[in-house]
Order: C-alpha cells, then structure tokens, then sequence
C-alpha cells in the first residue's frame, strides 16, 4: 500500500540501516546527484515504512540491524553492502567500494526481485549484467597512456548521448595562418646584465640590498630575500623604461640600516619574485635569452606560482607544456601555436625564477641550425601526439574551457 | 547518468575545498551537512562531512560536476564514489597546518590510483596568514613524496590560491584543463 503511494509520488524511501551520519550523507548526496529524486533516504527516526533498504555489514550494528530488519519486514527487498561479500552468503550484496555506477543498477536489480530469499546468495558486483552497463563507458574511458604522460584529448569527456549534429561534424578549418617560426628573425639578449642581471644576483646570494640610481646614488629598490620582499617608488612604467635601458647606469650595495627613500612619493611592496619575473619579461621585450637555443629542448621543473605573478599571454598553456616533456623553443611555437614572442618572455621570466632545465642534446643535433631536435632524442617528441591542437576546440573539453576563461 | 564529466577538489579540513566550489558554482552548492555531536574533529563552524557538490554548465545541455571530498580521513566510503572517471584532481592544501608536507604525502597516496588516469593542480591556501612554506618549498616537498607515485602529471602545477578569490581557483581549474591538453582553445 504505502508502496504504491510512494510510486506515485516518483520517490522509494529508503531506509539505511548501520550507518552513521556520515555514509548516510553519501547516500543521500548519491541520491540528489542521481537525479529526479527517485529515491529519498530516510532521516533517522522518521516512522515512514520504506520501499527499499540499504546495511553497511562491516559494522557489527550494521548486520544485527539487517537481520533484524529482514526478520520483521521479509517483504522488502534489501541490499547489503561489505568489503567481504563472501563473508555473507544469505545477502544480495553489493562488494565496496560502492560507485555509482554500480550502486543505481544493483537497486533497481534488487527492486526488481522485490524480496530475497534468504540462503541465496547474490554477489551482485560479480553480474555481468545490469552492474556494469555496457554504455557505462568505465572500461574503456582512459585510453592508453604514453611514456611522457601525454595523452589525446579524451575522446569521452565529449557527450557522445546528446551530441548534436554540428558537434560529430568537425568545425570548418581555422582561417588564421599558422604561426611562421623564422631563425633569422630571433634576437637574443643578455639576461645578466641590466637590472634584470642585478636581480638574478640578489636572489641567488640572498642578501639584503639596495638597488640605486648610479648618477645621483638615490635608491630604487630596497630587496629583502629572505622575507621575499622588494620596496621601490618607481612605477610600472619607469621600471619598464629602466628594463628596456641601453645603458641602464644601476648600482647594487648590500643594504644598510640607514637607507631610506626620499619621504616624498609613495611606495610599492612586491614580492621578489614578482620583480624579478616582471622584469624578466619586459627585458626580453620579444627577445630570446642567450643562454637559450632555439633548437634545444628545455623543461620546466617547477611551474611558476602563476597566481601571483603578473599575467603573462599564454603562459597557463606554455606552463603545462613545458612542465610535460622537455620541447624547443622552434617545436613549443609550432605545437602550442604562440607568438614566438610571447614564448620567448615567458621563457625568460621563467629562467629568471630558476625553473627551467636544459638538456643536452648530442652534438649531430645541436649543430644541425634550423632543426627541431629529433624525437628520438628526448624521448617520443610531443609533436607526434598532439598533432592537432584544434582537435581540442571542440567537445566539452573546449566548452569548458571556454567557460572557464570566461569567468 | 555521465560521471565522467567531473573535477574533485580534496584537502584537509578547512583547505578552502568549499569555497573555491562555490567560487566557480553556477549553482548554490550542495553541500552535506553534519549534525555538530557527529563531528569529532570539527575546528571550525562549517565542516563537510560528507561531500560539496557544484555544477559548471557549459552549453549544448552539458555540465562538469564539482565533487569536494570531506576533509577529515575517515572517509575511504565516500572517496570511491567520487573517483570513477573525471577530468582531474584539484588538492587544496592549507598552509596554517601543522604538517603541510604529510598532508601533501596522505592525499596524493589516498588518490594514487585516480591519478595516474586523470592530471593533479595543487592549490595552496591561507598563505596570507602563513608565508611559509613557500611554493618552491611545495616544489621540494613534492620531489620526495611522489616517489613512489605514478603521476600523469609529476611536475604538477602549484599555485597560491585563496579559495574565495574566483580569479585564483580559475586559474587554478585552466591549469588543470591545458594539463589535460595544452592545445586547448588554441587560436591556431
Ligand atoms: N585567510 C584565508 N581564508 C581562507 C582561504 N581559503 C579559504 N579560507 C577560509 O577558510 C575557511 C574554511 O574554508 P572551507 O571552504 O570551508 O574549507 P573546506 O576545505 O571546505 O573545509 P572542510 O569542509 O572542513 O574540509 C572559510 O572560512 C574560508 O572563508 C585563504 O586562502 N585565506
Ligand atoms: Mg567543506
């Protein structure tokens, strides 16, 4: 009776049974997230009979609580759940750890059966049938992993159930023309010298300094390395001005207590690293730092905190790219598809900061101008298995990044 | 129905797993909530006990599930529910704890398995209270405590993100997608 009420409401009041506040949360979280509210966990105490029930056997309260419950109402179906099946034959039971994907059909299996008989065991999880959907997909999700860890754009994250028309077509061809990579046109530049070369200086000896103006000895920086601090009354532009310098008439001193800025103006706090990267990349202003070949693969060994540093176009993507397999600066501009400038800044901010390695690259290659460093080299080349970088545009992959970025 | 489309956020308690899902949330998270005498080691108001639940809608009728894990470590239970399939891990970790490196070490080996399949962003928070540990000391600690993990991602991102700041957590969830792909949205 009170079945066919709750049917037509569309919910099955479930009853959990040897469970604390915690799992039942989980359960009642599955449920929601399960959609249409078919099933409604019980709260403790509510005096509603329910349709279904649900034990946790791995608590001795949990499988009193199932007899028990079993003993006074035979007709409801009930499902056990335990790490040890086996342990208990006389239940439809379902093996943990409970996923989703099993859990829903296990109910609707037991449901279906609406009574167990009791001496029959029922391992659920060993069915081949309803535990398992064949369009769940888990089986084959990931595909096969790379040596580098990379891997295709997961072909499943794109809803194949509701794919419209227009997304099992392909997009039309990008118009814009591919980026031209031209040797020819790289500069270098020096990144120890300058300012940029005076900062590099005090990160690395990490001790307290003042930065000055060499024609009138007024300081500019005042640097703490060791609380990660740089004080300056200049502004962004004059720093930038200060970067892109011929001659940029600087001193270095270690710092003093007496120094002070002229009272006037206000001053700024950064972090050193945020200097220290900001001039990096206002240095290289679309140059290539010397100590960097544009044939010879580099890696990053730690991504820069990019939270905390001024934005850099395409740095998130440089990042992940580099962090993966070590690549040329040639090969990241015709995979990734980024301004050579950009890469080139973001290459030496990132130097800057200590993060990036550098790895060898025998001979035959290196002397080889013009030449992408040969897959073999450094293990399979990202190039071959990311042909496409437009692949990724589409699916839900590009739309969630698309949203994302839009935030 | 599709898990696959997920992101979990996981970390100990108060690690800003709540905050950064509602920071990005189209929705108003569900979130599971304890009555105060089941909490033993509740430090604060809020806790998770069970899961956060947050939803990305991005179009053409999809969506990205935003799963947070409960933050204490009794919860072996809910943690296979969430990981089956997903788009990545987000771990917060919070840096006005005791131990930040066993923190690090206990959820990285708790998700051992996932993420070998899926790429892992580190998100660590609270460094407006707490300076230190730094990020490169994050960098470090990393080093030795994936030793034994088989990371799709080994050199993983780690950013300082205050989870009710929207821009960190976003830039935190980019990260994660260009790990996924770097070709990602590229204008080529
Ligand atoms: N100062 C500061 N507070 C933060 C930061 N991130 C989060 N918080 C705060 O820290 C508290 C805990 O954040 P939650 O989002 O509830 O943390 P949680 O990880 O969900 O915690 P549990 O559910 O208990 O595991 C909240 O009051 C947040 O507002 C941060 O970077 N700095
Ligand atoms: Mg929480």
């Amino acid at each position: 009776m009170t079945i066919e009420n709750s049917r037509m409401d569309g919910t099955l009041k479930v009853q959990g049974l040897g469970m604390d506040a915690r799992k039942e949360a989980v359960f009642r979280m599955a449920f929601r997230m399960h959609g249409r509210n078919r099933y409604v966990l019980l709260d403790p105490g509510e005096d509603i009979p329910p349709q279904i029930a649900i034990a946790d056997l791995d608590t001795p309260e949990g499988l009193t609580a199932a007899e028990a419950f079993r003993r006074a109402n035979p007709q409801i179906p009930l499902l056990a759940t335990s790490v040890s099946p086996e342990r208990f034959p006389g239940f439809a039971i379902l093996r943990k750890p409970i996923r989703m994907e099993s859990l829903f059909p296990a109910l609707e299996t037991v449901l279906a059966q609406k009574t167990v008989v009791a001496g029959t065991a029922q391992k659920l999880e060993n069915r081949a049938g309803p535990m398992h959907p064949a369009n769940s997909g888990t089986e084959t999700r990931q595909p096969p992993q790379v040596a580098s860890g990379i891997r295709p754009p997961d072909p499943d994250v794109v809803p194949s159930s509701r794919a419209t028309p227009a997304e099992d077509s392909p997009p039309p061809p990008p118009a814009r023309a591919p980026v031209q990579w031209r040797p020819e046109s790289i500069i270098h530049f020096d990144p120890d010298t300058g300012l940029l070369g005076l900062l590099q200086r005090i990160l690395r000896d990490r001790i307290a300094a003042v930065i000055t103006d060499a024609r009138n000895g007024q300081i500019l920086w005042n640097i703490d390395p060791e609380e990660n601090r740089a004080q300056t009354p200049l502004s962004d532009e004059e720093i930038r001005t200060i970067c892109r310098r011929e001659i940029h008439g600087l001193q270095v001193r270690a710092a003093q207590s007496a120094d002070s800025f002229p009272s006037d103006g206000s001053l700024r706090n950064t972090t050193l690293q945020e200097l220290v990267w900001q001039a990096a990349a206002w240095t290289a202003n679309g140059r290539l730092s010397r100590k960097i070949l544009a044939n010879v693969p580099v890696q990053l060994h730690q991504w820069p905190n990019l939270t905390r540093l001024a934005p850099l176009p395409e740095s998130l993507r440089m990042a992940a790219f580099l962090a993966r397999s070590p690549a040329s600066p040639a090969l990241t501009v015709k995979i990734l598809q980024v301004q050579p400038a950009e890469l080139f800044n973001f290459l030496a901010a990132a130097e800057s900061l200590g993060l990036l390695r550098y790895i060898s690259v025998p001979a035959a290659h290196s002397s080889s101008p013009g030449a992408a460093p040969a897959p073999s080299v450094d293990g399979p080349s990202p190039a071959d298995e990311m042909a496409s970088p437009a692949l990724a545009k589409r699916g839900l992959l590009g739309r969630l990044f698309a949203k994302i970025a839009g935030l | 129905m599709r898990e696959d489309n997920k992101i979990v956020f996981t970390g100990p308690v108060g690690a800003g797993k709540t905050s950064a899902i509602s920071a990005i949330s189209d929705i108003p998270i569900l979130s599971t909530d304890a009555r105060a005498s089941d909490m033993t080691i509740n430090r604060k108001g809020h806790t998770t006990v069970a899961m956060d639940y947050g939803i990305l809608n991005v179009g053409e009728n999809s969506k990205v599930h935003l799963y947070g894990t409960p933050g204490q470590e009794r919860f072996d239970f809910m943690w296979d529910i969430l990981t089956t399939g997903g788009l990545g891990l987000v771990l917060m970790l919070d840096n006005t704890r005791p131990n930040p490196r066993k923190d690090m070490h206990f959820f990285l080996h708790a998700f051992r398995n996932y993420i070998e399949g899926v790429p892992v962003v580190i998100g660590i928070s609270k460094m407006d209270i707490n300076p230190r540990p730094s990020i490169s000391d994050y960098a470090g600690m990393l080093e030795e405590v994936r030793g034994d993990l088989k990371m799709l991602n080994p050199i993983p991102p780690i950013f300082e993100v205050d989870g009710r700041r929207r821009e960190d957590v976003k830039n935190l969830v980019m990260a994660l997608l260009f790990s996924i792909d770097p070709g990602i949205g590229a204008a080529s």
